[in-house]
């Protein structure tokens, strides 16, 4: 035997709806048109979403993944080392996620895949595959930083690293 | 009701003249020798010999007699002939079954009436072989006017990342 049921209707609360679905009147579209511009504002010039396309920063950062960059990182101090920044590498839109090894003035070297800065050895905070790198000391320019990705178990000739002008650098890669 | 028309009329006046200082610029010429550029840089499957060499012919036109080249990452260094900038791209065509070249971010500064200076991005993908290739670089150009054109004086790939 079957029961007819009538349809259950749920009615949103007069609020919700009026938050989702607001009237289109002249108040909502400057709100609406606030929002875009904010948007806009905000995910251009300050906290720039960036996909990730590569391995180099394998296993901290993943190919594919979305990050978020902060472009006031550097607003009051320089970057710090073991920060991950991006950088412009070419034009606007291309840009490089790396992290900063070096800092002005330093001296950078790799002995069989270990840091070393002015000749001490570093211990690195990330987590990283194995690698064999080996790197002739080198001396970080004024104004320049030193940048390397974190997958350095692939050759180093098909690692791109090196030093970058202080200008290039966007900001922080916050998450 | 006539302020009102003389009003549109200035600036109808204004965009015609605009449009017409923009589409003889050099700016303007500059990028439509980048456009072509692009264009005769295309391929897109197999190509008859004759093409591929009117191809790069046409490339070869785009740049100056003599013209100057730092692509140290590509192992080319120094002051090159027309003629050798031609048989370097008929080469590399003959080599790829495919290419595709994008432009963007250009920026154009002509720095007297004969002499401009371009920064622009170049992303180059490729099927070399049997392995698919993806280039990409910050490019300066200088390009010079030559007889009423506007020829590729040197082609300087920008050294982001210095070892």
């Amino acid at each position: 035997m079957y029961k007819i049921c009538a349809p259950i209707h749920t009615k949103a609360h007069p609020l919700i709806r009026q938050f989702f679905l607001p009237q289109l009147t002249r108040a909502t579209r400057y709100r609406i048109l606030g929002v875009a511009l904010l948007s806009l504002i905000i995910f251009r010039y300050i906290l720039i979403p960036v996909h990730v396309q590569g391995m180099s920063m394998e296993p901290t950062i993943s190919d594919g993944s979305f990050h978020f960059c902060w472009r006031l990182s550097y607003l009051y101090h320089p970057p710090k080392r073991f920060d991950i920044v991006t950088f412009r590498f070419a034009g606007n839109r291309v840009l490089l996620l790396k992290r900063i090894i070096g800092l002005p003035g330093e001296t950078v070297s790799f002995q069989q895949g270990v840091l070393y800065i002015n000749g001490k050895q570093m211990e690195e905070p990330q987590h990283m595959f194995p690698s064999t790198w080996n790197l002739a000391p080198r001396k970080v320019s004024a104004n320049t930083f030193y940048v390397v990705g974190d997958n350095r178990s692939v050759d180093m000739d098909q690692h791109r690293f090196g030093q970058i002008d202080a200008k290039r650098i966007i900001g922080k890669v916050i998450w | 009701m006539k302020k009102y028309h003389i009003l549109i009329a200035l600036v109808l006046a204004a965009a015609a003249v605009s449009a017409w200082l923009y589409l003889t610029s050099d700016t303007r010429r500059i990028r439509s020798r980048l456009d072509t550029l692009v264009e005769l840089s295309e391929k897109n499957g197999p190509e008859q010999g004759i093409e591929a060499l009117t191809k790069a012919a046409g490339i070869g036109k785009l740049f100056s007699e003599q013209c100057t080249l730092h692509l140290e990452e590509y192992g080319h260094r120094g002051s090159y002939h027309r003629k050798d900038i031609t048989d370097s791209v008929f080469m590399i065509r003959n080599r790829s079954h495919q290419i595709t070249i994008a432009m963007y971010d250009i920026t154009i500064a002509v720095e007297n009436s004969s002499q401009a200076a371009i920064a622009l991005t170049l992303h180059l993908s490729g099927v070399v072989g049997e392995e698919q290739a993806v280039e990409v670089n910050e490019i300066a150009l200088t390009m010079n006017k030559e007889e009423g054109d506007w020829l590729i004086d040197s082609v300087t790939v920008v050294q982001v990342l210095e070892r």
